[in-house]
């Protein structure tokens, strides 16, 4: 039987966080990148970082953003999460 | 041409001061050869004896049994060499950018113009440069304070009818001079050439962080730099935000080269 899904955040060289989002400074195979990350994005940057269950990510930024006008939480969700994992800055696995 | 420490008995050196550090350059060749560097790197040449840098490179160009035009590509090449020597040496010191510079001559205020290898810094410095003070056409170095490194090398000009070649050219025959105070940054630019913009020039501002995602690529070592993302942002707010400009050609860019060099601290 599996766990929930936890989203847990990855150490990143350096970040620099304002209201309007962050940028992230990560390693790559040939040296380094910056991200640029939106405030949406971030929120669940900083909800996971000592992991966090996806649902509970999910109604945590449904308070803060609201719920999207075209799509469901877990949708947007969805995409957010699945970007921050292509870009190496989250994680998600089951607890 | 590599790194190595020093030359064979028979080879000739010139230091260059070049961001407040010194790459010795040994040259395996004749005296004329090093003349040729020489004049190239005229606003960079310095004694040994006089050094005010520490010397901490070294990068070698050979010019035995080359042709002319092999030559000319050895030439090329040490700019690039140096450069790279340059920037290593100052890893952490600065902020380094592939940036050209000009600066007013007599109160130091900087236009940094940031862009990618060939997509108009050199014309840029070319075109606003005399009357104004030279500070790089390739690599700008920013202190913690604002105030910049010189690195005065000659302008990397590609030959008109063999464009993978360039001809190193010295400042001086272009009317470039080196600034007589110390530089500091005025204000930031990205240039964008478009041929076909049909008139003016495009100015969009941006937020801190798209500017510093904007810059990081034209950034050298960043993750050396102490708190390397807040020294970008601190960078940036202390230029007035970050400009991407939009032009078809150099001379439309003038209005806003005028107005950065004429800020006052």
């Amino acid at each position: 039987m599996s766990g929930p899904l936890v989203v847990r955040t990855t150490r990143v060289l350096d970040e620099l966080v304002t209201d309007d989002g962050a940028v992230l400074l990560v390693s790559i195979a040939d040296g380094h990148r910056v991200l640029r990350v939106s405030p949406l994005a971030q929120a669940v940057r900083e909800l996971a970082r000592d992991g966090m269950a996806l649902t509970d990510i999910e109604r945590e930024v449904a308070l803060r953003f609201g719920r999207p006008p075209t799509s469901s939480v877990e949708e947007a969700m969805a995409v957010v999460v699945e970007s921050l994992v292509e870009q190496g800055v989250v994680t998600v696995a089951e607890g | 041409m590599t790194d190595r420490e020093d030359g064979g008995s028979d080879d000739l050196i010139l230091d260059l001061a070049v961001l407040e550090t010194v790459v010795r350059v040994v040259i395996d060749g004749d005296d004329q050869l090093r003349r040729r560097i020489a004049q190239a790197w005229h606003l960079c040449v310095t004694d040994t004896a006089e050094m005010t840098f520490p010397q901490e490179r070294t990068v070698h160009v050979s010019a035995r049994g080359l042709t002319a035009e092999e030559l000319t590509r050895a030439i090329m090449r040490l700019t690039q060499d140096v450069t790279l020597a340059a920037v290593r040496s100052q890893a952490g010191r600065y902020l380094m950018l592939h940036a050209g510079g000009l600066c007013h001559p007599v109160t130091g205020a900087a236009i940094v113009y940031v862009a990618p290898g060939g997509t108009g810094k050199t014309t840029l410095t070319r075109t606003f440069g005399p009357g104004l003070a030279y500070i790089s056409d390739e690599t700008i170095a920013i202190g913690p304070d604002g105030t910049m490194a010189q690195y005065l090398k000659p302008l990397s000009i590609r030959q008109p009818d063999n464009p993978a070649v360039k001809d190193e050219v010295p400042p001086g025959s272009l009317g470039l001079r080196p600034p007589s105070v110390q530089p500091w940054v005025a204000g930031v630019i990205v240039l964008q050439r478009d041929p076909a913009l049909a008139d003016g020039i495009e100015v969009r501002e941006v937020g801190v962080l798209d500017a510093i995602a904007t810059l990081s690529p034209e950034i050298s070592s960043l993750a050396s730099l102490d708190r390397p993302l807040r020294t970008c942002a601190d960078m940036i707010e202390a230029a007035g935000g970050l400009r991407i400009v939009r032009y078809a050609e150099a001379t439309q860019l003038e209005s806003l080269v005028r107005t950065v060099v004429g800020s006052v601290r």
